[in-house]
């Protein structure tokens, strides 16, 4: 079942002060992670993650992911320091076609002497709150509590 | 709707071998599939082409599509591509189990094999260039040949093999000039200024292209064997050369073979990148059977010295040859066991690996005009197998393949790969 991002969100995530880190896995279940600036949410409701590089780690675990059915994680954290974490799975590598062309466009007229590997489309399957008040909260609600006793102690 | 292939487990063949090779990308083993036993259309798959966007006129040296633009409505597409960016040139197979079919299911574009929908496909979507005319007044499609990220020219349309009967059994390269000059007017040889024109159109398109590749007929001419030939190669690669900025430029040669003083200058007066002359069959028996007129003309033996020569010119990485996967057991002298012929191959793979050069391979399809067109291509497992086997002893030797990838060219199971 896709995820289908709200409006704040969306913007929380284009925000230039939202850190994203994208976590990808290799054939042993090495964890990479890799931040990513591009990132961002298109208007088909995909993940759109601009990859620089061939052979980066974050790459080849994505084609690895996509031919065997591998997961990826995506971790945002907002200017205003609330955390989400997003899990998807790789739908689409583009490395040609009109989508392709207009990131290599926009990625050129930064004016950066960069090239494009590829445009992943990553289609979002779960969403979570990682802010420290909701972690809090599903705790509470949901496991009984771990409360070191000094914590309760009377004074 | 066509039945799919079905195995005594009950399983498509496709999903079988799938099931069998768990560590081998599915849509890896699906190109090879379709590539394999061929493509067709349905009726509703062909209301998602848009002949503003989807390439559906091409020129290349072994098939044309769309020569002719009342072709357009039931034509194929010049080529798919999966989701991993995968690239398929397919077309339809004579003589194989039973073609996939790409329909339209749910709005999208899907490839079936009977009752089973396989996978969700793009078509190879067209460059701005191919609607351009050079200053001599010809289409620019029909000049280069897009594939998704590569740009093909075909400086000679014929080869010389073929002047006494001896070409390679497997190809048509001939048969399809003689076909598409009568029908098409196709010209010998390309104008080095309309091939120069076609480039500078081409790579103005920013984000198209990342390599150009020249490949043609063996010329044997000249003051020594493929002396004309090299001659014809040098002068289109400078005139592409006039369009770049820098000494050299992503690009790759298929040639005959040259010897490596010819090599030597092809390296010193071009902007070429990298080099690849096609063995075809990775054994020297089978060869001189398949490949007369190789065999006649320089010999199995010569072939792969001039290619271990060539490491020395354009470096490790830079060099490799070419087989047509399964040629090799085809009737009636080929193998008769599909592990002798594997067996053999990857034996040779892995002597000319050690010595710098990487092999890579394409799916035989007995095209017509060629010798073997009536003959069976092998199982689907062979070539998964020997896309496996070609791509570990790339790792074994540690060789990259990026010059003939999926991206550069895509016709190759094995260095598909080789992408993690």
């Amino acid at each position: 079942m896709s995820v289908v991002f709200e409006d704040w969100l969306i913007r929380a995530i284009d925000d230039p002060g939202t850190v994203k880190i994208v976590a990808t896995s290799d054939g042993k279940g090495t964890p990479h992670l890799q931040e990513s600036t591009l990132l961002h949410v298109a208007e088909d409701g995909y993940l759109v993650l601009p990859e620089l590089h061939e052979h980066s780690l974050t790459n080849r675990n994505l084609v690895r992911a996509i031919w065997f059915g591998g997961e990826v994680t995506i971790f945002v954290r907002t200017s205003d320091r609330r955390s989400f974490q997003i899990t998807g799975s790789p739908y689409k590598a583009l490395v040609s076609g009109a989508r392709y062309e207009h990131y290599y466009r926009l990625l050129r007229e930064k004016g950066e002497d960069v090239d494009l590997s590829t445009v992943w489309l990553i289609e979002a399957r779960g969403l979570t709150d990682e802010s420290a008040e909701s972690l809090r909260h599903r705790e509470e609600q949901t496991f009984l509590p771990l409360i070191h006793l000094d914590r309760i102690a009377r004074a | 709707m066509t039945q799919s292939v079905q195995t005594k487990s009950g399983l498509s063949a496709y999903r079988e071998v799938v099931a069998k090779y768990p560590d081998v990308s599915p849509l890896v083993i699906l190109k090879a599939d379709l590539q394999r036993r061929g493509v067709t259309y349905s009726q509703a798959a062909f209301g998602h082409f848009d002949p503003a966007r989807h390439l559906v006129q091409a020129r290349s040296i072994f098939v044309s599509v769309g020569e002719k633009p009342d072709e357009t409505p039931t034509m194929a597409s010049a080529g798919l591509i999966l989701r991993d960016g995968t690239t398929v040139i397919s077309g339809p197979r004579l003589n194989t189990e039973g073609l996939f079919v790409v329909d339209s299911i749910d709005g999208k574009l899907v490839i079936t094999d009977g009752d089973d929908i396989i996978e969700e496909v793009d078509l190879w979507e067209k460059p701005d260039y191919v609607s351009k005319t050079t200053s001599s007044g010809k289409p620019m499609w029909q000049i280069a040949t897009p594939r998704p990220q590569r740009l093909d020219i075909n400086p000679y349309s014929y080869c010389h093999f073929w002047d006494d009967g001896h070409g390679c059994k497997f190809c048509n390269i001939s048969w399809n000039y003689h076909k598409e000059h009568k029908a098409n007017n196709k010209p010998i040889r390309l104008d080095p200024r309309d091939v120069s024109e076609t480039v500078a159109e081409a790579i103005r398109q920013p984000g198209r292209f990342t390599n150009i590749m020249l490949t043609g007929g063996s010329i044997f001419s000249g003051d020594e064997l493929f002396a004309d030939e090299l001659d014809l190669y040098i002068e289109i690669l400078q005139a592409i050369g006039e369009n770049f900025s820098t000494r050299r430029f992503p690009s790759q040669l298929i040639s005959s073979s040259f010897a490596p003083h010819q090599l030597a200058r092809l390296y010193e007066e071009t902007g070429v990148l990298t080099y690849t002359s096609d063995i075809e069959v990775l054994n020297e028996e089978k060869f001189n059977w398949i490949c007369p007129g190789k065999t006649a003309k320089l010999g199995y033996r010569e072939w792969k010295r001039r290619l271990v020569e060539a490491v020395g010119i354009f470096g490790r990485g830079r060099v490799n040859t070419g087989i047509v996967g399964g040629v090799e057991t085809a009737t009636p002298h080929g193998f008769a066991s599909e592990d002798d012929a594997l067996a053999a191959t990857l034996e040779e793979a892995d002597d000319l690996a050690s010595q710098g050069v990487s092999t890579v391979h394409c799916v035989w399809g007995p095209t017509p005009g060629s010798v073997f067109f009536k003959q069976k291509v092998p199982s689907l497992e062979y070539y998964v197998r020997l896309s496996q086997g070609l791509d570990q002893i790339r790792r074994n030797h540690g060789l990259n393949v990026d010059m003939d990838n999926y991206r550069l060219c895509g016709n190759h199971p094995d260095s598909d790969l080789s992408r993690i």
